[in-house]
């Protein structure tokens, strides 16, 4: 009896993947048809003065990523112990902040900047103020990251080292070297993110070079253009990628996240003063934020007409940012699946790439791919901003599954694939169940992220549809602080929802214990 | 783990149910009623009451996709060339006048004479009737009055890069994009394209402010961390309302002259509501709305006679650059490829 | 009901896990070899959680396996016990063995699954090992099923336990007409089990008669 071999799930929804992903990507180089041919070379390759700035952003974003994770991994330290009382949910609550758009940290920091005395002119003002607002807003992802890394840690090796050596060898010699993959993932996740980022460096007078692609694509309309020129960025991110592949893997693979709280170490003071620190510095930005935002936000009444008003956004970013989440889960699984497989180093640098690519160049691929008699259906429609999120954040979540099925014993799958009566069944309650932790994880990245986009929302979003984000850069440039303020509140409060609910689901879901029944009755 | 195929396929099950639903409730809109569809860089503040009074006139819905300006101008602008071979929009009403002519060049636009352009001057029209300007905004000098006294406030652009102000106390919003990108051009082509180099050139030699935005210069100027910046009279009008310490000067009024950006309104080509979208262009074009445009305070000058301007400035004697559009257009890559080098390093 | 295995061949790598094994068995089947022999990858391949890349496996004559194809565990009616317990820790053990019964009527499936786990002495949690290892034979002997594959079902068990869940295990058997696969280390284990014994060594079956024999 021959049979035809199996066609794999994992291949049709990877190749979903691809050409989400990288269909507007691919549609915006054939529509480009080589305009560009005769300065690619000059484009591609910085010199001269494009040469230096590439550096010193380089150099400048290396600083961030590179502060950013030695404050949030001192600031996580702390938090990490607190695995009891109030202290142990109120932790959580930092992450509220990671999806707030840099540019409100950038506003609220100008301010107190504004009303502080002058800064001497010998202090490079620009790039010392640009560099703190960026860690400010990376940190709580810092911290977050932190965390998961120090969850990587299993609670055994912990424990064998303690009773051997003073609790501050044992995080040099111990928690340290092996929280290493997953802070070296959290370093190239903010290296990229900063590298990319034009707004805040731009607030404080400090030239970027992803403030020279948009000079190029602003002065000549050029999308190829645009391309070869951050096709250097995209490079230095694959590079930096490439040296992190493979650890960001680690980074849900923790068993020491649901362990009970052990007996609290004992540092020296000095890293008790550093641990301080970093954790008075995390709340510093966070208390400029919210008190900037809340002073700028005014009467409660004010707060209420301004939401009120945008009320409408508010539920097209709301099931906007869902749906994405939802659509982007599916094929990030089918790419997560087979990162362990014969060409998965491969897929994990091509997973990541799009990361680099500026957001305004995928938004005008998705008009190629999709303003096409191909897709009648899909052009000009609610559809669009969903396809651009996907297409911008589905790597993230291919990252964030594929450290879940890491995770995921293959024996309980096997045992389904033996034990189900019928597959919908085994799918339904085994299979997705034990992935869910994950999944929530990575449809609360993808959620947050999508309802935070502008570059790509803007160029497809259909035409009488507006999200929370745009109406806020529009009253950003209108100077109404108040509604800024009053925006920015709601975005958080969307955010502090939809964070919760992952935050429960990842408690209630990945602290299951390793037998039937543990933590359930 | 190994590939799991059960889940694989569940999940692509659950796609195929997601995007379906999308399609589905993307696709529910009511056929009968009139819609027009606007693309618009104006401010939304400043465009919604605009365009809900057009909606109450003519009973057509209007959809509106407005731009910000954290996108550096490439929003909107890029995305109507994109979408040129089957447009969404019907009409396009711009701040500004530079990008309308680069998308007529594009192909972009469709000529329509509208009955209400009839009373706008001929040097506010394309001569093929692509396009047509209503109301303006000008570039002028914002002062702040606690840091500057009276006597000694600039009379001129050039005044930003002579000695008289600490370098530190001038701004610039960064002339690659939008409305000073325009500003630049025009003085390439005032100037001649060596003098206008060298004037930007001198700003950043001397090491002024430039800064993220026009608004950006506004804020600085009006608490105090800025004596003098250039902007927009949008801008500076709601920096004066609001009570800051400012003054409004119009720039060069005994030289080159104080540039005077309008409005511009374009029916696109190909549009799929083409009879809503002329309505639409009638209405942005008439002298009912140019009143309407200075009374709400979008725009500062009229492009012709509509009575007495509530501005914060008097602007009905202001002496304008004597540059045509078409010149301004000629200049903007070469003045944008030089400040680029200059300012972006 | 017979399992027949031809040629049975299939690489890891470079790796040759299993190394064209050939038998024919109408009753229990014993697999004994030390670590790493390819017991576990033979029985994962009769499971059909791997796809061979030669040789094929029939039951009662049917094929079940070919290179390039393997009907879903599932359809093949077996049940397996996994070297962990391999317990779904979302579930109860209740909900582990009712979903692991399928389709059985519920009372059926009640009484049943109420009668195991008295037998084998399990309540409906499982904190510890030997409560989660008790659990998954239990799961395994409930699912109706014509071959039951164990790999190495009482490893850390203690010597009572180990008796006890031995003999829960073979009385099934015999009183459901359901054949083993049994992998073990234990050559007293092996011994007690009448039927077919392979003997496994760096994938290949070893020793007299070929790698089989009866006890």
């Amino acid at each position: 009896m021959k049979r035809p071999a199996m066609v794999s799930g994992t291949l049709l929804l990877s190749l979903l993947f691809a050409i989400v992903v990288f269909g507007p990507l691919a549609a915006l180089i054939v529509a480009a048809g080589g305009d560009a041919g005769s300065d690619a070379l000059l484009l591609l390759v910085p010199a001269g003065r494009r040469l230096s700035l590439f550096c010193e952003s380089i150099l400048l974003s290396g600083a961030v990523a590179a502060t950013a994770t030695l404050v949030g991994l001192c600031a996580a330290s702390l938090l990490w112990e607190m695995r009891t009382g109030p202290g142990s949910r109120a932790r959580w609550l930092l992450l509220v902040a990671a999806p707030v758009p840099a540019y409100l940290y950038a506003q609220a920091w100008m301010g107190v900047a504004g009303s502080s005395a002058p800064i001497p002119l010998w202090v490079p003002a620009d790039a010392i103020l640009s560099a703190w607002v960026q860690i400010g807003a990376f940190l709580p992802l810092c911290v977050g990251l932190s965390m998961l890394a120090l969850a990587s840690v299993p609670p055994p090796a912990l424990e064998a080292a303690r009773t051997v050596y003073p609790d501050i060898a044992v995080f040099r010699h111990v928690v340290l070297p092996l929280a290493a993959p997953a802070l070296a993932a959290c370093t190239a996740l903010v290296f990229v993110l900063s590298v990319t980022d034009y707004s805040v460096p731009t607030l404080f007078s400090l030239n970027v070079y992803s403030l020279e692609i948009f000079a190029e694509f602003s002065a000549t309309n050029d999308p190829a253009r645009a391309l070869f020129c951050a096709a250097p960025l995209l490079a230095v991110t694959i590079a930096v990628l490439f040296l992190a592949q493979g650890r960001v893997r680690d980074l849900l693979g923790g068993t020491g996240l649901c362990q009970r709280a052990p007996l609290p170490p004992v540092y020296p003071r000095w890293f008790v003063c550093l641990q301080t620190l970093a954790c008075g510095i995390v709340l510093l930005h966070l208390a400029v934020l919210v008190v900037s935002l809340v002073l700028a936000a005014g009467l409660p009444a004010a707060v209420a007409g301004t939401v009120a008003t945008a009320g409408p956004d508010i539920g097209t970013t709301f099931s906007t940012a869902v749906l994405a989440a939802l659509c982007a889960l599916p094929p990030a699984y089918g790419v997560a699946a087979r990162m362990n497989g014969k060409n998965g180093r491969l897929l994990w640098l091509l997973c990541l790439a799009p990361l680099a690519i500026p957001s305004p160049l995928v938004g005008i691929g998705l008009i190629a791919l999709c303003n096409t008699p191909a897709f009648p259906f899909l052009y000009g429609t609610a559809a669009m901003p969903v396809l651009a999120s996907v297409a911008r954040f589905a790597p993230f979540a291919a990252l964030v599954i594929h450290a879940q099925l890491q995770h995921t014993d293959t024996l309980l799958i096997d045992a389904v694939r033996v034990f189900q009566s019928d597959p919908l069944a085994g799918w339904l309650r085994v299979r997705v169940p034990l992935i869910a932790p994950g999944l929530l994880a990575a449809g609360g990245i993808v959620f947050a992220l999508s309802a935070g986009e502008l570059g790509a929302t803007l160029l497809v979003i259909p035409p009488g549809m507006e999200t929370v984000t745009i109406r806020l850069y529009n009253y950003l440039h209108y100077g109404s602080s108040a509604a800024v303020a009053g925006l920015g509140l709601v975005m958080m409060a969307m955010m502090a929802a939809a964070g919760a609910a992952v935050a429960a689901g990842i408690a209630r879901l990945g602290c299951r214990g390793g037998y039937a029944g543990v933590g359930r009755r | 783990m190994a590939p799991d195929n059960g889940t694989a396929c569940g999940l692509l099950i659950a796609c195929v149910a997601a995007i379906a639903i999308l399609a589905v409730s993307a696709g529910c809109t009511d056929p009968g009623a009139r819609v027009v569809v606007v693309y618009t860089s104006v401010d939304q503040v400043y465009a919604e009451p605009v365009l809900a009074a057009f909606e109450e006139q003519s009973g057509i819905t209007v959809k509106a996709v407005y731009d910000v300006e954290a996108t550096k101008t490439t929003g909107l602008v890029n995305r109507l060339i994109a979408e040129k071979e089957r447009p969404l929009a019907d009409v396009f009403w711009n701040g500004e006048f530079m990008q309308t002519l680069l998308l007529k060049e594009e192909g972009v636009l469709a000529p329509y004479e509208s009955p209400q352009a009839a009373s706008i001057p001929a040097q506010y029209r394309d001569p093929d009737g692509c396009w047509a300007g209503v109301g303006g905004r000008a570039r002028v000098l914002l002062v702040n009055t606690d840091r500057v006294s009276a006597g000694d406030y600039p009379t001129s652009v050039f005044d930003l890069a002579s000695e008289t102000y600490d370098p530190a106390d001038v701004g610039i919003a960064y002339p690659m994009f939008g409305t000073s990108a325009t500003h630049a051009a025009a003085l390439y082509a005032a100037l001649g394209e060596d003098e206008g180099r060298t004037f930007y050139q001198g700003l950043r030699d001397r090491g002024v402010r430039v800064l993220d935005g026009n608004s950006v210069v506004r804020d600085l100027v009006a608490d105090g961390r800025l004596k003098v910046g250039l902007t927009d009279t949008d801008d500076a009008c709601r920096a004066y309302e609001d009570g800051a310490p400012v003054a409004l000067v119009l720039p060069d009024q005994g030289g080159i002259g104080t540039l005077v950006i309008p409005n511009t309104v374009a029916l696109i080509a190909g549009a799929p509501h083409a009879d809503e979208g002329k309505e639409l262009v009638d209405f942005l074009l008439s002298p009912d709305t140019e009143r309407l445009l200075l009374d709400i305070g979008w725009v500062q000058v009229a492009v012709r006679d509509v009575g007495e301007s509530p501005s914060c400035i008097g602007m009905e004697n202001v002496r304008g650059m004597n540059v045509s559009a078409a010149a301004v257009h000629a200049e903007l890559e070469q003045a944008q490829q030089d400040l680029t080098a200059i300012f972006i390093r | 009901m017979t399992i027949e295995c031809r040629n049975l061949t299939k690489s890891f790598g470079r790796t040759r896990a299993v190394d064209g094994i050939s038998f024919a068995a109408d009753g229990h089947v014993v697999i004994i070899g030390p670590s790493g022999s390819g017991k576990t990858t033979l029985l994962r391949l009769i499971a059909g959680l791997e796809v061979p890349d030669a040789g094929s496996i029939s039951f009662d004559g049917t094929p079940v396996s070919e290179p390039g194809w393997a009907l879903h565990p599932q359809k093949r009616r077996i049940s397996c016990v996994f070297q962990s317990p391999a317990l779904w820790p979302h579930m109860t053990v209740s909900e582990n063995i009712r979903f692991g019964m399928g389709d059985v009527p519920a009372g059926q499936a009640r009484a049943r699954m109420d009668d195991l786990m008295e037998r084998a002495g399990i309540a409906s949690l499982a904190d510890r090992y030997p409560e989660a290892r008790r659990a998954s034979i239990v799961r395994a002997l409930a699912h109706p099923a014509r071959f039951i594959l164990l790999d190495e079902p009482l490893q850390n068990l203690n010597e009572e336990l180990k008796e006890e869940m031995f003999g829960l295990v073979l009385g099934c058997a015999e009183k459901n007409g359901t054949h083993l696969v049994y992998i073990t280390h234990d050559m007293a284990e092996a011994e007690q089990i009448p039927g077919m014994v392979l003997s496994m060594n760096r994938g290949k079956l070893s020793g007299p008669d070929g790698g089989t024999g009866r006890m």
